[in-house]
């Protein structure tokens, strides 16, 4: 045993010695199969102060950042990795710096080296990692230091596409002598290529020339941020990057294909590449970066202006950075004398429509007739085209004739006119108490009309109270009410609206009526007898039930005829944990909103009236067929409304029949929220909430706080099925909100 | 022969004399870098009128409150200037102010106020009959009251100045 101790010790030390001299290296990992809707979410992890942030596969899984990497209508499957712990990873921050806010990096050196500022002219982690054979056939050269990401996936649709940014500290001066490489090989052929091209995007095929300026290579995709070149600008310590490109690619709808995404030093071991790709952005949807086009037909601008400001839009689209060519012409009017010569490049980022060009007015004291110059675009890129009109006058004005006095000039601040003060307010009006005798039809709502009021007068109530109890006080209807299997419920007088709504009720005794008051509601109440469905289901201590009373009373639970019963019986189910699909959700929603009266215009536009159903289903959903007919209605006009945007793509193809989720219920119902005049939309805060990190990323901020909250174990469960309950709890809460 | 003679000797006595002109030079070694410049001189430009007015560089008001100013115009040559125009240029936070963004007209008491009128070709506004006014000489001045009147807040920039307009209009 002495003589075997120290021996150990010389074994433990080296293994310690070898573990922390190698890098973190992650060999080869192969994830289970799973489905898009179980990729764990990663934006809650992540806050951007500013600059780029990023974590590694210290943090996440190789599942994560395929999960983070699709969007819409793609499974994906059979994900792999092959590279160090530290060459790939998430990012956040890139909207002002690569062009896109987030996505995913691969490096072939470390991926915390992309955080800028630029200090360092040749930042590098040389792995000592084996090359990838691919990348190595294709820019027919060895390759060291890989990385690479692979996964099987499902698209619905024959393409896919998706935006990335090259970026790598060999810029500028190891340009033509180490070409790292990159490329994204969609069932084995790489469509990592330049715009109409077959040219793969390495080094040597996009810089701006070395010695820099000189002898460039498709330069009007490469940006420059090499601080010995003057660059140094772009937040990141790469030394050059690209635009935002674009990749689209032919793929077999409906059966598996394959992605491998791979990175690599050439030649050496030395000085980093990555490559970013954009989060969500792996679809099978087809981009549309849109027309670039002149915003008129002409420019008129004084002279006196000083500047000359033309705009450009951006029509038919916004996917993804674009850019585009300018370049002023002489007309009448000539560079030098009446203007300065002006060209350049104009970007747009991702999602932006228009942008302007400016170019400098030359004043003189020679007045002339109008003249103009002409300003041209050309060369558009990102998958954009060029629109009409691409080439436009700019026509310079002056007053006519010869300038024979000094020029005088001042200035006037003008504000706005005060406010007049407040009229006087109006002589109070006297007490009014609602009617509760012949009502007409909708000023009480109900399911069928018939309902008789068991009170004399509405009773007024000003307390702030959970429990309303009032008392039955015209005995003789009551008699003829039970006589007539009505249900007495309490009623409060809603002003805004100008109807009697249910509050949830009980008969407690012979003639007294009890109203669990959720919404603290005051003022008006009274008692109505009612016909209304009665549920089998409904414990009366469960946590739902006042929830489902009440919606029972506004006539929003239709329920379910029991097995063997007419479907006119009052006795049904409630079926209160059974779950909603995304039809009965939608209908449900709109048969809420619809409670509002359709005179008043002002909540009304809230959900939007639609004339041809088929013709908005058709435009909206790619399954229109398959959604049953008894909500096609109710379809239609959510998504024409607005309500269905950000939904899990939802607004696209709807898949009526599934099952909704919490958080997909939770955004519908935010959306219908943001869209209430006067409603100060407040995105919920998730901190503390354990399983935060599960939000979908579409679903990020998309949720009004209060709206979906967390359960008594701290967890939000946001991808867990929404049952009947629930949705009735949301519904109740949305119009609530709405002024009932 | 003799004439000859005398030539030639005159010949040597230029070279002679030009050979040392050429190799005179400033006394002592260069110390410094050597500074040179170009002056262009150009005729002044002689502007006949001179425009005054009674506002400061910069003034606030409320929409819907009248300004009134005067602009006083001196011609201090002896010629008479026909075709005389004022040009009021007016920018509304940085662009072309509408027609709609204000009133301005020129009041005199027991007259009916004349607005500015505004040229659709050149984009301007402008004060005084279409082809423009006589300006006498000798010398002359002539002052106008104005009366402004905003109808939407922001930044209004103005510039005012005369011009002649060719004899052809």
């Amino acid at each position: 045993m002495k003589k075997l101790t120290p021996l150990l010790v010389v074994l433990l030390a080296f293994i310690l010695l070898i573990s922390t001299a190698l890098p973190a290296y992650a060999g080869e990992r192969q994830e289970e199969n799973k489905s898009t809707k179980s990729i764990q979410p990663y934006k809650s992890m992540l806050t951007s102060t500013g600059g780029l942030i990023v974590e590694d596969l210290v943090t996440h899984t190789p599942l994560d950042l395929a999960g983070a990497l699709v969007g819409s209508g793609i499974t994906i499957s059979n994900v792999s990795y092959k590279g160090a712990d530290c060459s790939a990873g998430i990012f956040s921050g890139g909207k002002d710096i690569i062009g896109f806010d987030e996505g995913i990096i691969l490096s072939c050196g470390d991926i915390a080296n992309v955080v800028g500022p630029n200090m360092s002219d040749g930042i590098s982690n040389g792995l000592d990692l084996p090359g990838d054979p691919d990348l190595t056939a294709l820019i027919g050269e060895a390759t060291n230091d890989a990385t690479v990401l692979e996964f099987d996936f499902i698209p619905e649709n024959d393409t896919i596409s998706f935006q990335y940014v090259f970026a790598s500290d060999e810029y500028n001066e190891y340009v033509y002598s180490f070409n790292d490489v990159f490329a994204f090989f969609v069932n084995g052929t790489n469509v990592a290529v330049l715009p109409g091209t077959t040219t793969p995007v390495s080094i040597d095929n996009v810089n701006g020339g070395n010695p820099f300026g000189e002898n460039s290579t498709n330069p009007q995709y490469y940006r420059n941020n090499d601080p010995d070149d003057g660059g140094g600008q772009i937040n990141t310590e790469m030394d050059g990057l690209t635009v935002v490109l674009s990749v689209q690619a032919t793929v077999n709808p409906g059966v598996t294909n394959h992605i491998k995404l791979a990175i690599a030093d050439a030649g050496d071991s030395s000085l980093d590449s990555v490559v970013f790709i954009k989060a969500g952005s792996l679809s099978d949807e087809p981009m549309k970066p849109g027309k670039l086009q002149f915003a008129k037909d002409y420019f008129k601008v004084k002279e006196s202006m000083g500047t000359a400001t033309v705009a450009v839009n951006r029509v038919d689209g916004s996917d993804g950075q674009v850019s585009v060519q300018y370049a002023t012409s002489d007309g009448s009017a000539l560079a030098g004398s009446d203007y300065t010569t002006t060209s350049g490049t104009l970007i747009f980022g991702d999602g932006q429509t228009s942008a302007t060009i400016s170019i400098p007015l030359i004043k003189d004291e020679i007045f002339e007739t109008a003249e103009n110059f002409f300003l041209t675009l050309s060369e558009p890129t990102g998958g954009a085209t060029l629109g009409d009109p691409k080439v436009v006058d700019v026509i310079i004005t002056e007053a006519p004739g010869l300038l024979i006095s000094n020029t005088l000039s001042t200035s006037f601040i003008v504000k706005a006119k005060e406010a007049p003060p407040p009229p006087p307010p109006p002589p109070a009006q006297p007490t009014y108490t609602p009617p509760i005798y012949n009502l007409s039809e909708g000023d009480l709502i109900a399911r069928w009309p018939g309902h008789i009021p068991l009170v004399n007068e509405a009773i007024k109530w000003l307390a702030k109270d959970s429990g309303i109890t009032l008392q039955i006080t015209d005995l003789a209807k009551w008699e003829k009410a039970k006589a007539q299997n009505l249900v007495p419920r309490i009623y409060t007088w809603n002003e805004k609206y100008q109807k009697w709504i249910a509050l949830a009720s009980y008969q407690t005794e012979p003639n007294r009526v009890k109203a669990i008051n959720d919404g603290q509601y005051t003022g008006w109440m009274a008692i109505f007898a009612v016909r209304q469905p009665s549920f089998s289901d409904l414990s009366p201590t469960a946590w739902y039930e006042p929830v489902l009373n009440r919606a029972n009373g506004m006539a929003l639970l239709e329920g379910f005829p029991l097995n063997d019963q007419k479907p006119t019986d009052l006795l049904r189910l409630a079926k209160p944990t059974a779950f909603m699909s995304r039809s009965e959700f939608v209908a449900m929603a709109t048969r809420s909103l619809g409670l509002v009266s359709k005179n008043d215009k002002s909540m009304y536009y809230i959900l939007k009236d639609i004339q041809d159903v088929e013709a908005v289903l058709a435009a909206h959903f790619k399954d229109a067929a398959t959604i049953p007919t008894w909500a096609r209605n109710a379809v239609a006009s959510a998504a024409e409304s607005g309500l269905l945007t950000n939904v899990a793509g939802m607004e696209k193809s709807f898949d009526p029949t599934a099952n909704i989720t919490r958080i997909e219920a939770a955004v519908i119902i935010s959306n219908v929220l943001d869209k209430i005049p006067g409603y100060q939309y407040k995105p919920a805060d998730y901190t503390g909430i354990k399983d935060a990190h599960t939000i979908p990323f579409w679903a990020q901020n998309k949720v009004a706080a209060g709206v979906l909250v967390g359960d008594d174990k701290g967890n939000l469960n946001p991808n867990q099925q929404l049952n009947r309950a629930e949705a009735y709890t949301l519904f109740l809460r949305m119009i609530r909100t709405i002024g009932w | 022969m003799k004439k000859m003679r005398f030539v030639v000797l005159a010949l040597i006595m230029v070279m002679l004399f030009s050979s040392y002109a050429m190799a005179v030079e400033a006394p002592g070694e260069d110390i410094s870098n050597e500074l040179s410049s170009q002056f262009t001189v150009e005729e002044p430009i002689l502007i006949p009128l001179t425009l005054t007015w009674t506002l400061a560089d910069s003034q606030e008001t409320t929409v819907g409150t009248k300004t009134n100013f005067s602009v006083t115009a001196l011609n201090n040559t002896n010629e008479d200037f026909y075709g005389v125009l004022y040009v009021v240029e007016i920018l509304k936070d940085g662009s072309s102010a509408l027609a709609s963004d204000f009133t301005c007209q020129a009041v005199a008491e027991g007259e009916d106020p004349i607005p500015l009128g505004y040229d659709t070709e050149g984009d301007f506004f402008y004060y005084g009959p279409r082809y423009g006014f006589t300006f006498p000489g000798d010398p002359n001045t002539i002052t106008t009251n104005f009366e402004v009147n905003f109808h939407n807040p922001g930044t209004y920039s103005v510039m005012v100045y005369a011009v002649q307009l060719p004899i052809a209009q």
